[in-house]
């Protein structure tokens, strides 16, 4: 009689640890142990204004690495998180919902397009490029990569970059890094979770 | 003993009678074509942007193997076979020469793996307008296809279906 139990308790745990690992698995994120500093960068937005590291700061981002010619993963990745970030509007105030950066690393092409192509998604992404080595910075300072192939005969190329999405935090510093899917309720709930740990860690020095 | 037989036999007759009729009025029907494309769409994509992309379920209700070797549409310069892969971290799309239907088997081409690169548009795009695409199989036959252009974030169809 108790063995029978006790598989029974036994095959509830287990089937509550696969669940849970399952839905855990939905998130593909990574906290770093130590804030990184972005180095200096100096591009522009898809208005021509200026974007700079300090224009990291002040407010939560999250930094994707992308390109305009990129018809299936890039928008694929756009459209999640805007869904992300209506559903961390349920989670969190208005004050702390992330700010979402395209960094678009082919200048060229990305130039005449990246407004059109970033505000599809939400009238509020931004869209930045600039100088390849200004873009090489940026990319250094979210933990990113993007390589532009050598183009074809008609002059096309592939660009390859970085799938994850950088998380910096108000000090503009890269603090987590989030890979695909971006499954929009629980990648929400992951920022909700470190958006609220952090600012719970900072609050004993916020008194003054 | 015997009478049941009969019965028997009798109703395989008109099993096999039942079946040929089915597959007389099937097989012509589905001659034409050997695949067909379902749900296929094409999202909306901003004036300027010289890329675009298909979506779509190829079904083979076929007994053999199809194989896809290139597409083509009035509607644009060319089109690749692609294939997303995310490996170490990078994001890159890889041409495909060709895509194997199996046998009463189906093949997706959906967001972040396999689709349709369309290349160079010919005409702009309006929502709910449609590109015509013409699949080419090995066999040499042609498969039609009528993508509906559509808004990602149009149910069951964005980065995310709402259940």
């Amino acid at each position: 009689m108790l063995k029978r139990r006790e598989l029974r308790v036994v095959a509830t745990v287990a089937a509550v640890v696969a669940w849970a690992t399952m839905a855990v698995a939905r998130v593909n994120g990574v906290i770093l142990d130590s804030p990184a500093s972005v180095q200096a960068f100096t591009l522009d937005d898809h208005n021509g204004k200026p974007f700079t590291a300090d224009s990291l700061k002040g407010h939560w981002s999250l930094v994707l690495t992308g390109f305009t010619s990129c018809p299936d993963v890039c928008p694929f990745t756009l459209a999640n998180l805007e869904q992300v970030v209506a559903e961390l509007g349920l989670r969190v105030r208005p004050d702390r919902l992330p700010t979402v950066i395209f960094l678009a690393v082919d200048p060229d092409r990305d130039r005449p397009n990246l407004k059109d192509y970033v505000v599809q998604f939400h009238p509020d992404f931004i869209g930045v490029t600039g100088a390849i080595d200004q873009i090489d910075r940026a990319l250094k300072g979210i933990d990113a990569v993007a390589v532009r192939a050598k183009p074809d005969a008609r002059g096309n190329y592939q660009v390859t970059h970085s799938a994850a999405v950088a998380v910096i935090d108000p000090q503009g510093r890269l603090v987590a890094k989030i890979s695909p899917p971006f499954e929009p309720a629980p990648t929400a709930q992951f920022l909700a979770d470190l958006f609220h740990q952090r600012e719970n860690a900072r609050a004993p020095g916020s008194g003054q | 003993m015997i009478g049941h037989w009969l019965e028997l036999r009798r109703l395989a007759v008109i099993g096999s009678a039942v079946v040929g009729a089915v597959l007389m009025t099937v097989v012509p029907a589905s001659a034409g074509e050997s695949l067909q494309a379902e749900n296929a769409w094409v999202p909306w994509a901003p004036p300027g942007l010289k890329v675009h992309v298909a979506y779509m379920t190829i079904v083979n209700r076929g007994a053999i193997d199809q194989i896809i070797v290139s597409a083509e549409s009035t509607d644009y310069e060319r089109i690749e076979l692609h294939r997303s892969v995310i490996k170490d971290g990078v994001s890159a799309m890889e041409a495909i020469g060709e895509v194997k239907v199996p046998a009463n088997g189906r093949v997706e081409f959906a967001p972040t793996g396999l689709h349709l690169m369309l290349i160079g548009p010919r005409r702009p795009q309006a929502v709910d307008g449609h590109v015509q695409i013409v699949l080419r199989l090995n066999s040499g036959e042609e498969v039609d296809v009528s993508a509906v252009i559509r808004r990602r974030d149009d149910a069951g169809h964005g980065a995310h279906s709402h259940h």
